[in-house]
């Protein structure tokens, strides 16, 4: 007995010693981070380092996913209250609205995702990855993958310049990083950079692009089934270096009169007014079209049937150039969620959110390639429009992507055809029909339902399209646009805006010939305006053109639809342009975005855009 | 005034303090100590019989009861009376030194058998003084006791031991279990709030299951984690976590698992001196919670029991149909005159007859019809306790159950608690202790949730049918909440809990009053969590059929919910070892008490979690395997991790006379969440008390039964921020983007720029106190005045930097912040010659902190009205408002309140009479500018997210078996931000609004309002964060009121029973406050209407003894 309880306390004692010991021992508070890679790990090879530019690329703003888009800061489009688009459309746009972008309620203006604090995070990954990937440039010797580093670093200056592209046409010359600052070691002056001009900021840009496509690491184009398709190509960065040129020349920036007031900074425009920037634009994009486009190699042409541009099963297709990858379930495109129709076939399916405006239906041509009104808002008689029954004989991009009051709907996940009926119908009320609020039905009576997913009947988590940022028409109306401001109306012109015009299932008449230099800027107006409709492009001409004074000050309408006799409908149909009612206010200084307050408390020397 | 130190363009670091590195022969020291004197123990014990080890005696009992029985022994016997001469029954009469005792019995007699003739009797009764008698050769002894003060005999749990409430020099605040079982409510934390001064509570909505409180200790002292630690019977059962849902560090603890019934008492340690033996744990405050045990006597049975009814506090007043239709066609009128009216305003006329004759063309819908407004409520346990002098027993079976507002929200829990104690030898005690518990929380489809359906009470409007006539469920935008009610989608959340721990206690007879302990626990967590979806359908009535015809379809909730079934499964597991080995000494010389401890405790643990999910099941059954067989409908996930805490303990005290004391505590903590190098820190505390009514001076004033001052000073640490923030890595995530096939790859980012300094923050607290009893307790004060600063506060210093940098900055240890506040208690009792006894107990907390240093623009620090530095945590800031724009300010009539009215100054869009006014106090210059914006911010309402007064009275009375008590809480100085559903009409896309708005809202003629005009949506002006809408959130409430019966003995003897007491509860009763609309004791996030509302309750119960 003596025995075991000496026995006994001894395992005790034992015990207590065992973990005393072990206490003493910092090894018992080693635990281990399995979900953060060391820094060597990181860029030890090609494959690891990729994982780090994935991440970047993941940074491009997945537009189709936003319940507001550009467009609803635009007179194209009338959706709810609740978006920043609101707040912009009655002038809210202030400084203190923060560093980020919102589309929620914000008064930030029109930033999506990301605002000032955004895109220098993305910058920043950027110029780390650049900075790392040469620093152990060394290690990447992989012979399965040629040219590695080169092709990375000139992905990488793509998607930077891209990111500088968002900042400038929002906000004109901004502060230029091209390295990681280390706040150890740089200077007060490294630090805190302030704004570049308005050129610099171009050129940075202009010039990083022309870097790319000097270098020619980058394949042209990828077609669907290649394994890298996705990244930034050759065509991209000559297809954004024409339209940044194209931006950066037209009225808003280059004149003698910019958008605001030209300050001795030349923050918000160029310093002086050139004519060479038109034709420098027009240059590139006829580069465009001459080698990689339908007049060179073709490897970029318009793609037909129109309609089916946006399909899944069309991604990469031969007009795609620069596009923002999205994977069915685990990275989907959520634009179905929020427009077309609100109910369809009984069921509620979307917010309702992509509602045309009166202003925008009416700039839809007849099919004779007529305009419906005259400018000044009466019927074009010779025109063949019937403004009591104004949906006949429309040009057929009309009824490829608006619905209206009466329009077959049969997308192809559905099992029959329904008829959307907006009209106000007291006998046979229809679910859809124009209201001033009780639900997410519009209030204009049109719904949108260009680059709707066609497959799936609702967006969430089924639709894998990729949104597309850019595509081959741009650069035909980009050229056109700038030869017809460098050069004039010339028949290049002409062939550019007819190649859409005429393209088959579009299938309208030419232009009219013998136009003047300024008939020709507003056909082409024009012809942006209906083919770039809910691509998020109409808010950046109406700003580059100085045309939102006068286009964002209109009142905007609704279609009203109403029977004579309302309690029987025995009556007839009535159409009227009402007001929508909503206040639209646009001043001078909504021309650029602030720069947020918050960034201006951080950095002294930065300076505020006009206005703000 | 405090200097403050503006963080400006300065690379700042504060240490966290210096740190004395222990060396490590101090813990060695400590071990070779220990074995040797185990080993004489050893030498000492061998002697002959059967005195065998802990280990022999769990495997041999019967040897224990022959323990001794070769030695040569003395029989002692003897009586204990009490003052009057009456014997007192169960007095426990011990050798000291020993285990070895007897118990009185009926005529007060005992008998016992001792070996040494020079031994010390103590004798010891409950409510009496005890007694320590040196047997000096005597045989037999009669002993007189005397009655305590109870206060001052009181044993308190303290850090690590016990202590008498007399002898304690810290600020230590304790509760009897009873007090807070006899609340009707799930969790501890609810229970707490106004009984004990310096703890503030908030409850997070009345959700069965999810309704616990958020708890802190003397305000909150840190930008960082300000939850407290919990300590359950002497083991750390508590952490803190980030909840980025929530936006804020949220206590995980095992009080949820807690049966209120079985706790013997709540202990709160304050100060320095009573926290310091938990280091980096301490600094928020410590709840310790100790569990009941078995106490010497007959096996004693009860049965606790109620039943009863719970309806929330507030409810949300909706307006009907018509009210609904007219506030819609204000509100569009007051946009445009000439709008088009979006309702008929002969059907708004005709309404009530409309819908009495065709209730589904013009419905009339309530949500609040969703509702059950009657829950109930119940719990159930059994204890039985008893034992003898070599074991004590303890062991309980309890049941709780909660329905919730819906049918299929529901919470129980069964909770199963056993302990045991047993003295195996003279010198050796073991103990056991089994805590279990098994929580089922049911709730809605796992797509959807409560809060959602709160939500959609709001958001569906009554001019649309919930259900049609024929029973089938309406919608509004695409969205049944019956759908959601109804449908066969559920989620469960099980939790099973075991927290164990096994102690050995050795008491060392060669040195007296030397004895060493060691603890082991184990507590483990299992959840399962299981979700099932099913489409949620509802019905769509198409009106221009006769009859109408309805049309079946499938809500998305806009989008936000899988039109087809789902089910996923979580299982999580957490394990945590507790060592714990205590070395303690305690002896008196004369007059001089020595009482020493040494604790080396490490813990460690950890988490596993395992995710799986199916898409599309076509047969309704939830098995995971009979999903679709589609890979892609196929996903899982898991995570684990480790953790570990090292922590040295140390307290040693000395009085002399119970007069002057003082004491020295602190710990040697190490913790994995910081860098190798950074993880060990010091936290010494020291204390001192003077019991000036023990002085001579002071003898002859006779209605002072106790004085005591008490002064502390000391540090103790709290870890912030979360584990590895020291590491600098990438992180890396899945599915970040996908090149060609589409197929995901993973992406890796750097969070922020890291900071391998990072360690925990360091409180440096000071505490003076007294405790004063006046006529032997008739009066009780105790009163504590604090100081604390909190230095070394996690903050980022990103404000150093431009947003052009890039990345965020790690957090550093560089803010620094003070709090101060004081706590005064009083309580009175007297018991009457008519046998009415009164209580009444009332108690003060106010603590308010300040941010010394911390991080803030130019911007912000220049300007006086805005600048954050020397301001309290969670100051809010807006703009002032100037009430409403009047229709007199419309001078031109216009309806627009511009320049042509004399109004200069720009706010947000245009300007109406009804709109809210802004004070124009600064600009850019420093001087107004005529714009309203950031630069006119100013302070709008008191700290959110806790009230800087928390008060709280209990008054009972008993007579001839009646008890009443009444029990009230409250909190002052607190402001809630109101702006929400209830107060703002159409807040989010046409929603429903509330009568709070309705009746009180602008309009031309009523323009001395409360609320806003209306507007067809909110406007950005109306929006904006101004005093405004921060609205006095002060309250008292009836907290507890209970009315109870004991029926007499006599009748006890009849019915065989000890005792059998009936009563009748209620919480929540009555609610004073401001707040007219909602509950103002609720956490501030929780304001918006759209969650699970607080409760009231109406119970009848009883506790019957056996």
């Amino acid at each position: 007995m003596i025995k075991l309880k000496i026995t006994s306390s001894i395992a005790f004692i034992g015990l207590l010693l065992l973990f005393t010991v072990s206490c003493n021992n910092d090894k018992f508070l080693e635990t281990m981070s399995k979900e953060t890679l060391t820094d060597a790990t990181m860029w030890a090879n090609e494959g690891n380092a990729d994982i780090y530019l994935n991440d970047c690329y993941s940074r491009l703003e997945p537009l189709g996913n936003q319940p507001d888009n550009l467009d609803n800061f635009t007179s194209d489009n009338d959706a709810g209250f609740y978006y920043t688009s609101y707040n912009f459309k009655k002038g809210i746009v202030e400084a203190s609205a923060g560093p980020n972008g919102s589309i929620w309620g914000g008064t930030c203006g029109p930033f999506q995702i990301y605002g000032w604090e955004g895109y220098y995070q993305t910058i920043r990954k950027i110029n780390t990855f650049m900075a790392k990937i040469t620093e152990n440039q060394a290690k990447y010797v992989d012979v399965s993958k040629p040219n590695w580093y080169n092709k990375r670093m000139d992905e990488a200056r793509f998607l930077r310049a891209w990111n500088y592209c968002e900042m400038f046409y929002r906000l004109g010359g901004v502060p230029l990083v091209v390295d990681p600052q280390n706040r150890a070691t740089d200077t007060e002056a490294e630090m805190l950079l302030p704004r570049s001009s308005y050129e610099a900021t171009f050129n940075l840009i202009v010039g990083e692009l022309n870097t790319i496509l000097t270098n020619g690491n980058l394949v042209i184009k990828y077609k669907s089934g290649d394994g890298d398709a996705g990244r930034a190509t050759l065509g991209a960065a000559l297809q954004l270096k024409g339209w940044v040129q194209l931006f950066a020349a037209s009225p808003a920036y280059n004149s003698t009169d910019p958008a605001v007031p030209r300050t001795s900074d030349n923050l918000q425009s160029f310093a002086d007014y050139k004519l060479s920037r038109w034709a420098d634009a027009a240059a590139t994009n006829l580069e465009f079209i001459n080698t990689y486009g339908h007049k060179g190699t073709g490897t970029y042409k318009l793609f037909t049937p129109m309609s089916q541009l946006w399909y899944e099963s069309n991604e990469y297709n031969s007009e795609v150039i620069w596009d923002r990858q999205q994977v069915a379930t685990t990275m989907a495109q959520s634009y179905d969620t929020f427009g077309g129709p609100v109910w369809i076939q009984g069921t509620y399916y979307t917010w309702g959110n992509y509602c045309p405006t009166q202003e925008l239906v009416d700039e839809y041509q007849m099919s004779n390639g007529m305009n419906p009104l005259n400018p000044d808002g009466t019927v074009n008689v010779a025109s063949g429009y019937n403004d009591q029954n104004p949906y006949v004989n429309r040009e057929k991009r009309f009824y490829d992507w608006v619905v209206y009051d009466g329009a077959t709907y049969k997308q192809d996940w559905m099992p029959v055809a329904d008829v959307i009926y907006t009209r106000i119908d007291k006998v046979n009320p229809s679910k859809n029909q124009i209201d001033y609020g009780s639900d997410d039905v519009g209030n204009t009576a049109y719904y949108s339902k260009k680059r709707l997913d066609n497959k799936n009947p609702r967006g969430g988590n089924n639709d894998g399209r990729n949104y597309i940022f850019h595509r081959y028409a741009e650069v035909l109306l980009n050229y056109a646009e700038a030869q017809n401001e460098a050069v004039g109306p010339d028949a290049s012109v002409y062939e550019a805006v007819n190649a859409i015009r005429q393209r088959p299932g579009t299938d309208l008449p030419a232009l009219t010939a013998g136009m003047d230099q300024t008939q020709m800027r507003a056909a082409i107006k024009h012809e942006r305006r209906i083919e770039f409709s809910y691509e998020n492009h109409r808010l950046f001409d109406l700003w580059r053109w100085k045309d939102s004074l006068v286009e964002m000050n209109k009142d905007l309408h609704a279609m009203e639809i109403k029977n004579t006799v309302p309690l029987t409908n025995g009556g007839v149909w009535t159409y009227t342009r009402i007001s929508l009612n909503h206040p639209h206010v646009f001043t001078q200084k909504m021309y650029f975005c602030p720069i947020p307050q918050a960034a201006m408390d951080r950095n002294k020397n930065l300076i505020q855009n006009f206005g703000y | 005034m405090k200097k403050t130190k503006r963080l400006l363009w300065t690379d700042f670091r504060s240490g966290p303090g210096k740190l004395i590195r222990i060396p490590s022969f101090f813990t060695l020291l400590i071990l070779v100590g220990a074995i040797i004197l185990f080993q004489s123990e050893v030498t000492a014990q061998a002697i002959p019989g059967d005195n065998a080890g802990p280990l022999a005696a769990v495997t041999n009992l019967s040897t224990i009861n022959n323990n001794g029985a070769a030695l040569q022994q003395n029989k002692i016997t003897g009586t204990v009376l009490n003052d009057r001469g009456e014997p007192l029954i169960g007095a426990t009469v011990k050798i000291e030194g020993t285990t070895l005792g007897a118990i009185t019995d009926v005529d007060g007699k005992f008998s016992l058998n001792v070996s040494d003739p020079k031994a010390t009797l103590s004798v010891s009764f409950i409510g009496y003084v005890s007694q320590q008698i040196p047997l000096a050769g005597k045989t037999t002894i009669d002993i007189t006791l005397v009655p305590t003060v109870e206060s001052l005999q009181e044993v308190i749990v303290i850090g690590y031991g016990t202590q008498k409430r007399a002898s304690i020099t810290g600020s230590v605040s304790a509760v009897k279990g009873d007090v807070v079982s006899k609340i009707p409510v799930a969790n501890v934390t609810n229970a707490l709030s106004g009984q004990i001064s310096g703890v503030l509570s908030r409850q997070n909505g009345g959700e069965p299951g999810s309704d616990n409180s958020d708890i802190f200790i003397r305000g909150v002292a840190t930008t960082g984690s300000a939850v407290p630690l919990i300590v359950i019977d002497g083991i750390i059962r508590s952490r803190s976590e980030w909840n980025s849902t929530l936006n804020k560090y949220i206590l995980v603890s095992n009080l949820n698992q807690i049966d209120p019934s079985t706790i013997e008492s709540v202990t709160v340690l304050k100060d320095a001196a009573a926290v310091a033996p938990y280091g980096m744990g301490g600094a928020n405050g410590v709840i310790l919670i100790k569990t009941k045990s078995g106490a010497v006597g007959l096996p004693t049975l009860t049965y606790n029991g109620y039943y009863g009814w719970q309806t929330p506090t507030y409810y949300p007043h909706l307006l009907n149909a018509v009210d609904y239709m007219k506030l819609r066609n204000e509100a569009v009128l007051n946009q445009s005159a000439t709008a088009v009216l979006p309702f008929d305003p002969a059907t708004i006329a005709n309404y009530a007859s409309l819908h009495a004759s065709d209730p589904d063309r013009y419905p009339d819908s309530n949500t609040k019809d969703l509702v059950n407004f009657n829950v109930p409520i119940q719990k159930h346990d059994v204890q039985i306790s008893g034992g003898n002098e070599k074991t004590k027993y303890f062991a309980g079976v309890g049941y709780y159950g909660q329905k919730g507002l819906f049918e299929k929200v529901n919470y129980s829990r069964y909770n199963f608690n056993l302990n045991l104690e047993t003295n195996v030898t003279n010198t050796t005690k073991v103990s056991a202790s089994f805590i279990g518990s098994a929580e089922t929380k049911n709730d809605l489809d796992i797509a959807s949730s409560s809060e959602q359906i709160f939500r959609n009470n709001y958001k569906f409007i009554p001019t649309e049918a919930i259900y049609y006539s024929n029973g089938q469920w309406g919608q509004f935008a695409g969205n049944s909440p019956v759908a959601v009610l109804k449908g066969s989608g559920y989620s469960k959340d099980e939790n099973n809990t075991i927290l164990t721990s096994l102690a050995v206690e050795q008491q060392l007879p060669f040195i007296k009053g030397l004895s060493l302990k060691g603890v082991f626990s184990y507590d483990t967590r299992l959840r399962y969590e299981k979700g099932w979806h099913t489409p949620f359908y509802y019905s769509v009535i198409n009106l221009n059929t006769t009859p109408y015809t309805y049309t079946q379809s499938i809500s998305t909730q806009e989008g936000n919910v899988p039109a087809y079934t789902y089910l996923q499964q979580y299982d999580s597991r957490w394990r945590t070892y507790t060592y714990q080995a205590y070395l303690n000494y305690n002896r008196s010389f004369g007059k001089h008490n020595v009482t020493g401890l040494v604790v080396a405790e490490a813990r460690n643990g950890n988490y596993d979690q395992l995710y799986g999910r199916r898409n599309n099941f076509s047969v309704g059954i939830d098995e995971l395997g009979l999903g679709s067989s589609n890979k892609n409908d196929y996903d899982n996930g898991g995570t684990s991790n480790v953790n570990a805490q090292i922590g040295y303990v140390y307290r040693v005290g000395w009085n002399y006379d119970s007069r002057y004391m003082l004491e020295a505590s602190g710990r040697y903590d190490g913790h994995y969440y910081f860098a190798p190098g950074k993880r060990w820190g010091y936290f010494p505390a020291f204390s001192a008390a003077w019991r000036i009514s023990e002085e001579n001076f002071m003898k002859g004033i006779f209605w002072l039964t106790n004085l005591k001052l008490r002064a502390s000073w000391g540090k103790s640490g709290n870890l912030a921020g979360s584990a590895y923030q020291y590491l600098s890595g990438y992180t890396l995530a899945g599915n970040s983007y996908a090149f060609g096939s589409g197929v995901m790859g993973q992406g890796a980012y750097v969070d922020n720029e890291n900071n391998p300094n990072i360690t925990w923050e360091v409180s440096t607290k000071s505490n003076i106190g007294f405790d004063a009893s006046f006529w032997k307790d008739i009066l009780t004060v105790e009163a504590d005045f604090f100081y604390e600063k909190r230095t070394g506060m996690l903050l980022s210093p990103s404000i150093t930097v431009p947003y052009e940098y890039g990345i965020g900055l790690a957090q550093t240890n560089a803010g620094k912040m003070d709090n101060m506040g004081l706590e005064v208690t009083v309580g009175s009792k007297k018991e009457f010659s008519n046998g009415l006894k009164l209580f009444v107990s009332a108690n003060l907390s106010v603590a308010k902190n300040k941010l010394v240093q911390t991080f803030e623009t130019a911007a912000t620090y220049d300007n006086p009205n805005r600048r954050r530095t020397g301001r309290a945590l969670g100051t809010v800031f807006g703009y002032k408002s100037l009430g409403f724009f009047t229709t007199a300010e419309d001078i031109n009539g216009d309806g627009v309140i511009d320049a042509n009215d004399g109004y200069n100054i720009t706010q947000w869009g245009i300007l109406h009479p009804g709109d809210i006014k802004y004070a124009d106090l600064s600009g850019p210059a420093g001087v107004p500018d005529g714009k309203i914006d950031s630069n006119d911010e100013t302070v709008i309402g008191y700290p959110q997210n806790y009230p800087l007064m928390t008060f709280g009275m209990t008054a009972t009375a008993d007579w001839k078996g009646l008890d009443l008590s009444l029990f009230f809480q409250g909190s002052a100085m607190t402001s809630f931000n109101t702006q929400n559903f209830m107060t703002f009409p159409f807040f989010n896309n046409n929603s429903n609004a509330d009568y709070e708005y309705y009746n009180n809202r602008w309009t031309p003629t009523n323009q001395n309002a409360k609320y806003p005009i209306a507007w067809p949506s909110p406007t950005s002006n109306m929006q904006q964060a101004s005093d405004f809408w921060q609205r006095n959130a002060s309250y008292l409430r009836l907290k507890n009121a209970q009315l109870g019966y004991t029926l007499p003995s006599s009748v006890m003897k009849v019915i065989k029973m000890k005792s059998l007491r009936v009563y009748v509860a209620s919480q929540n009763l009555f609610t004073i406050s401001g707040l007219k609309f909602m509950d103002p004791e609720s956490s501030t996030y929780n304001t918006d209407g759209t969650f699970s509302p607080s409760m009231k309750s109406y119970t009848i119960g009883v506790n019957v003894t056996f």
